[in-house]
């Protein structure tokens, strides 16, 4: 299964730099290029003629891909001013002999592999870059941009991963916000498709330049108010300000994510 | 996951003037990175009197060598990816862990929203952080400084734990260090063993020698009267052990109720709302540090944070979790006047939604110097200067 990074329709390359992406008021938008391109996905399937999902079996590659959980990093990073000098733009795995339409996918990571001890465990879930500890688990999706001049982008970022995450004895035992995305496809052929992340999509409606408030861009946070517009493409519950009781308003998605489309 | 603390010695309630040999070691056996038993040699702690074993996880048990690894861990500029920061930079020995700043600065200059925090008796923390209920060991807290983006990159080896590994395993003096420390592994520099060296070495960092301590061990003359007048103050009317004691007693080693109990649920931890600022008159927080709601995402917990421990506090100037205040007496009458700060930081009325074990506290101007005399107490100079804790590198 192929994935591509996408830029505005345009392939996305760390040595690029890209005009007219983001929600800037200036004619023209504004100026990204890539520093940072990956996500984990897991619980891949096919979907066959019945309609039945069939679980792919992931080859263990040591690097990108893990059998026992199904875990798979997807990583559009490839030098130039990204953090990655190369990456991973497919998941290798066997299922049934048969005849396939669909595929579906999870982003980000199966529970128990979330809360695992991140010190030592095998690539890829040993990538610091992914490490989100004060979460009590990993960073899910993590895009990041520069402007012009190379410098990280004020707004045009995004670290998704679970939150609101109840302690345990030493591992979190529920997240109130997991903040999975299902990814489907219903006609999809392994050998002619590839699943596609647009930043430009994802960056839509954001201001790359500017941080309203809290994290720079949006780092999963409820209070955030670069959160809204990245989470409505997830198709994920966000938080919209504070309620007077002090509570934080939730809004449940109305459709499914937009953001991984096919090719 | 239950059951990886282990404390051979539960914290016990110990009575004041009780002095407490607590014996070394319990035979700890570790599992391998295989899950194979691999044979430890018993470490033997060296605690203050009073003191019980901290909670130490079994997937790092407690060695000399590790102890010595971490130590040259904590205090090398390595670890920071521009090479000009240790642990040691934020945490000064001499300053009590603290480094004298209100909030840290990073290796890349990025200022942090929070100071950093004492290390004094970090063995027993419930949980580490400011404000975070997830952080529930020394060894997940290692991979935050390490690893952290926001609010600051701090030692900035996000994405760059191979070269973190690869500057250690070409110095020869850690070859043999790790080699000493982690025999079972064949290539012992890995990320597993950096952090548990270094929680090894924190735990060791242990202060239990003030003159509060000769005193509640027999010595009578270890604390002036003024310094008695304000431990009772300090145990009574001021409502400081309300927060600042595990056991509402004079125990406790942390002198912090957020102090590791093997009976503790991890839904118990406790956090308060101890009222800093009041932005809104309604008990709001600056949206820049929302506490623990950040974590949590429970309205309920905007603007509650850890009890931090008062060991050696005279040294840690300035105070909060910001570094707003700048001196004990300021703590004191935000406290007693009381009040709040705004987001310019003016005193304002104190925040409604503060704890209520915060309310009603009336101390006079001299009950404030004895207060405040007694908080003094618990600087302990040995700690301050124990060569087990120096840099083993040339300044």
């Amino acid at each position: 299964m192929k994935f591509k990074f996408a830029v505005n329709g345009q392939r996305f390359s760390c040595a690029e730099t890209y005009t007219g992406v983001g929600s800037s008021p200036d004619a023209g938008g504004q100026v990204y290029r890539g520093s940072y391109a990956r996500f984990y996905a897991h619980d891949v399937r096919l979907v066959d003629s019945a309609g039945t999902d069939v679980p792919v079996a992931l080859t263990n590659d040591g690097e990108w891909q893990l059998a026992d959980t199904g875990v798979v990093m997807i990583d559009g990073e490839n030098g130039g001013t990204c953090a990655g000098a190369s990456g991973n733009l497919r998941i290798v795995g066997t299922v049934p002999q048969g005849t396939y339409s669909g595929l579906k996918f999870k982003l980000g990571l199966p529970f128990n592999v979330n809360h695992l001890f991140a010190d030592s465990q095998p690539s890829p879930l040993s990538q610091s870059a992914m490490f989100w500890s004060w979460t009590g688990g990993y960073r899910f999706l993590r895009i990041e941009g520069l402007d012009g001049s190379k410098k990280a982008l004020a707004g045009g970022l995004l670290h998704l991963g679970s939150t609101g995450c109840t302690p345990n004895t030493n591992t979190p035992t529920s997240c109130a916000f997991e903040n999975l995305v299902d990814v489907g496809f219903p006609t999809f052929d392994v050998a002619t498709n590839a699943v596609v992340l647009d930043i430009g999509t994802l960056f839509k409606d954001t201001n790359l330049d500017t941080n309203l408030a809290a994290a720079p861009g949006c780092m999963s946070g409820l209070t955030d108010p670069e959160c809204p517009p990245m989470f409505k493409k997830l198709g994920l519950p966000y938080g919209d300000g504070l309620l007077e009781d002090g509570g934080v308003k939730i809004v449940q998605p109305t459709g499914s994510q937009t953001l991984f489309t096919m090719e | 996951m239950a059951g990886l603390l282990s404390a051979c010695s539960p914290g016990e309630v110990l009575s004041l003037g009780l002095a407490l040999v607590v014996s070394a070691g319990c035979g700890p056996v570790a599992s391998g990175a295989d899950g194979g038993p691999v044979p430890v040699a018993s470490y033997r702690w060296s605690l203050p009197a009073g003191f019980t074993e901290p909670p130490v996880p079994e997937l790092d048990p407690m060695s000399e060598a590790k102890v010595e690894l971490g130590r040259h861990l904590f205090h090398d500029t390595r670890l920071s990816f521009n090479q000009t920061q240790a642990c040691a930079s934020c945490h000064q020995p001499a300053l009590a862990f603290t480094d004298s700043k209100p909030k840290a600065i990073g290796s890349t200059g990025q200022v942090h929203k929070r100071g950093p925090l004492s290390l004094a008796n970090a063995a027993w923390r419930a949980t580490y952080n400011w404000s975070n209920s997830l952080l529930r060991t020394l060894e997940q807290q290692a991979l935050v400084p390490l690893f952290n983006v926001d609010p600051i990159a701090e030692l900035d080896m996000d994405n760059r734990e191979d070269v973190l590994l690869a500057r250690l395993e070409g110095d020869a003096n850690y070859q043999a260090l790790f080699a000493e420390a982690f025999p079972e592994h064949a290539r012992p520099v890995m990320l597993s063993t950096v952090v548990y060296a270094l929680s090894s070495f924190v735990r060791t960092i242990i202060s239990g020698s003030s003159p509060y301590d000769r005193f509640i061990n027999g010595d009578t003359t270890a604390l002036s009267d003024a310094e008695k007048r304000g431990m009772s103050l300090f145990f009574g009317q001021a409502h400081c052990s309300q927060c600042h004691s595990r056991w509402k007693i004079h125990s406790g080693f942390t002198f912090s109720d957020a102090q590791y109990s093997p009976d503790m649920e991890p839904s118990d931890i406790p956090f308060h709302i101890e009222g800093l600022y009041n932005v809104d008159g309604k008990g709001g927080y600056p949206l820049s540090d929302l506490g623990l709601f950040i974590q949590t995402g429970n309205g309920a917990d905007i603007g509650k944070f850890r009890t931090p421990t008062l060991r050696n506090i005279a040294l840690t100037a300035p105070y909060m979790h910001d570094g707003s205040l700048p001196t004990l007496a300021e703590v004191i009458a935000h406290y007693a006047d009381p009040f709040s700060l705004d987001e310019q930081g003016n005193h304002v009325a104190m925040n409604p939604r503060v704890d209520s074990r915060l309310r009603g506290i009336q101390l006079d101007a001299s009950e404030r110097s004895d207060l405040e005399a007694f908080l003094g107490a618990l600087t302990d100079t040995e700690f301050l200067h124990n060569p087990k804790f120096a840099s083993p590198f040339p300044p």
